[in-house]
């Protein structure tokens, strides 16, 4: 008998010991759930949808980038991504967005979400292609690369330095040759100390500038000389090469008043104008209209 | 009776741990829509939308949502966000009908209209890329516009046929390409007034019809059917036949008594006007 009671309260015990257990495993677990109880996928996209919409574009990308680090199980994550490329562009960050929608591509080539981002870049792209006409609201700071190494910071120093000579270039509205000089030695600086800076080609474009500032036929060629050295030498800054090109074809008309040099330069125009927009350009009919004006066929 | 009381307590505990999950939930729920409000009252509208439409989502609090989201345009509408203000409310009515956030902002949009009716390119501001390449495209036209009339010596304009056909062109790109943006109307009257700029009979009959097209080209919204109106009757009373506004200013009246109410501007406008050419 007491041996049987014995056997009763081991097995007792025994019970007790593995309730206990199990019931703390199960409180781990709901004590676990309740720590980790945070919102679901769904529910941060939703929410980061909504910001999105209501043009609060900061947290939308916060809750965007939250979704994409910490629910990357998630069917929403590539969609993200590529949202947070939007809220980029409609906080007018282009140039984040151009940047952000190219690694995009790279990542998910040739996929839907690889075409919406090039379309993307390539309406981006549009809307300053001719970058005068951008809306005045707009800074079209925002389109250009901004200096994020040393290089690029030197280049905006020695800018700077270009913008205050040819801020003192007239007296008694006489143009100071020295200062012309001095502005070009740190446009050939830039071009010769920092040529893979994405803001060397200001330097160029400032070198052609300063040439036309000199204000004499042979200078005006020199200027154009020196803007078409940026289709070769930076070739793949359509806003850069199209906007000068145009500048040479209306020096050439208006300035130099060779108008077969002029209707030339508005057909190359043209030619590259295709090439790079591929739809029909700001350029292509503005050097289409020139050249009506001045009486050439255009085929 | 050991085992009944260790069951006992075993569904206590898992009781108090649910209850005060529900509870901790609740309260963070209440909290958010008081710190929303806080924010609204403090004029922090940003911070203030991001806190109602926490409450929207990720809460999913029922008693408070349409509240949240009704608010949510009240803040749009304070930070001159008129026209998302407008969509946001327009989303509560659907959302939540036959509740007194419904209602309130049915009367919102029909206030924030009234705020914006005379002003309504001004705060159209574009947004997607559809809508800043269309703008784009209309400053392209602008530049070609702004060649397009040569002052002759007379004092007479003369077109230059070049530079204003190919602002026509960029101006009717829009409207054939991105005709379902805010701006394309927009495109219509630039044409409209590259044309009056032209300051001949000709070219004022042009803008009228420019004018009046966007009347019909975009009949589906009020602000712009009325100011093609007005500048269409505009144009006729001060450049052409005084006679030819009388039957537009009366659509005018007609469409600003019907669609925006007794104490609108548009309204006074054409009533006075009517008075001026009879």
């Amino acid at each position: 008998m007491l041996h049987t009671n014995i056997r009763r309260s081991i097995i007792m015990k025994k019970r007790l010991i593995m309730f206990t257990v199990m019931l703390m495993v199960f409180s781990g677990v709901v004590f676990k759930s309740s720590a980790y109880a945070g919102p679901e996928a769904d529910e941060i996209y939703n929410y980061a949808n909504a910001l999105y919409e209501n043009e609060c574009f900061s947290s939308a990308i916060e809750q965007f980038s939250n979704l994409i680090s910490n629910y990357s199980g998630s069917k929403h994550v590539i969609e993200a991504e590529y949202l947070v490329g939007e809220c980029l562009q409609r906080d007018k960050k282009y140039w984040l967005a151009i940047n952000h929608w190219k690694n995009l591509m790279k990542k998910y080539p040739n996929t839907e979400t690889a075409r919406d981002c090039e379309s993307g870049v390539k309406m981006i792209k549009r809307i300053i292609e001719n970058g005068t006409l951008v809306d005045a609201a707009t800074n079209l700071a925002d389109f250009e690369p901004y200096p994020v190494t040393i290089d690029d910071m030197l280049v905006k120093t020695y800018m700077d330095n270009i913008s205050d000579h040819l801020g003192r270039l007239y007296i008694n509205e006489k143009v100071i040759g020295p200062e012309l000089d001095k502005s070009l030695f740190w446009c050939s600086k830039i071009l010769a100390d920092f040529p893979g800076s994405p803001m060397a080609v200001n330097g160029q474009d400032k070198a052609g500038y300063t040439y036309w500032l000199k204000n004499s036929p042979s200078d005006y060629k020199k200027s154009i000389e020196e803007y078409l050295k940026i289709v070769d030498m930076f070739p793949a800054d359509d806003r850069w090469v199209l906007g000068d090109m145009k500048w040479c074809g209306d020096i050439a008309r208006n300035q130099i008043g060779d108008t077969k040099y002029a209707a030339d330069l508005y057909i190359r125009l043209i030619a590259e104008a295709k090439k790079r927009i591929g739809d029909i350009s700001y350029y292509e009919s503005y050097a289409k209209t020139q050249l009506s004006i001045m009486g050439r066929k255009i085929e | 009776m050991r085992k009944i009381l260790i069951y006992l307590m075993a569904v206590l505990v898992l009781f108090s741990v649910s209850k005060k999950k529900a509870y901790a939930a609740e309260v963070t729920a209440e909290q958010t829509m008081k710190a929303a409000n806080g924010l609204l009252e403090n004029q922090c509208y940003t911070e203030a939308i991001k806190e109602f439409l926490r409450v929207v989502y990720i809460f999913k609090d029922e008693r408070n949502s349409a509240e949240a989201e009704y608010k949510t345009g009240q803040c749009l509408m304070q930070n001159k966000k008129y026209w998302r203000a407008i969509a946001q409310w327009e989303s509560v009515e659907k959302k939540y009908p036959a509740t007194e956030w419904a209602t309130k902002s049915k009367e919102s949009i029909k206030l924030t209209t009234i705020v914006i009716e005379d002003v309504s390119r001004k705060v159209q501001y574009p947004l997607s890329l559809k809508e800043k390449i269309a703008y784009t495209y209309i400053r392209f036209g602008d530049d070609f516009a702004s060649r397009g009339w040569v002052t002759l010596g007379s004092g007479v304009k003369d077109m230059e046929k070049n530079e204003f056909e190919t602002a026509q062109f960029w101006y009717e790109k829009v409207v054939m390409d991105y005709p379902d943006t805010f701006i394309a109307p927009y495109a219509l009257e630039k044409l409209g007034t590259a044309y009056y700029n032209g300051d001949q009979k000709q070219y004022f009959v042009k803008a009228v019809e420019c004018y009046q097209k966007i009347s019909k080209l975009f009949s589906d919204r009020t602000l712009w059917v009325l100011r093609g109106l007005r500048l269409a009757a505009d144009t006729n009373r001060d450049k052409l036949k005084k006679s030819s506004s009388k039957p537009l200013y009366q659509k005018f009246y007609d469409i600003s008594s019907e669609k925006i109410g007794s104490d609108s501007f548009y309204k006074n406008y054409a009533e006075t006007q009517l008075k001026v050419v009879q």
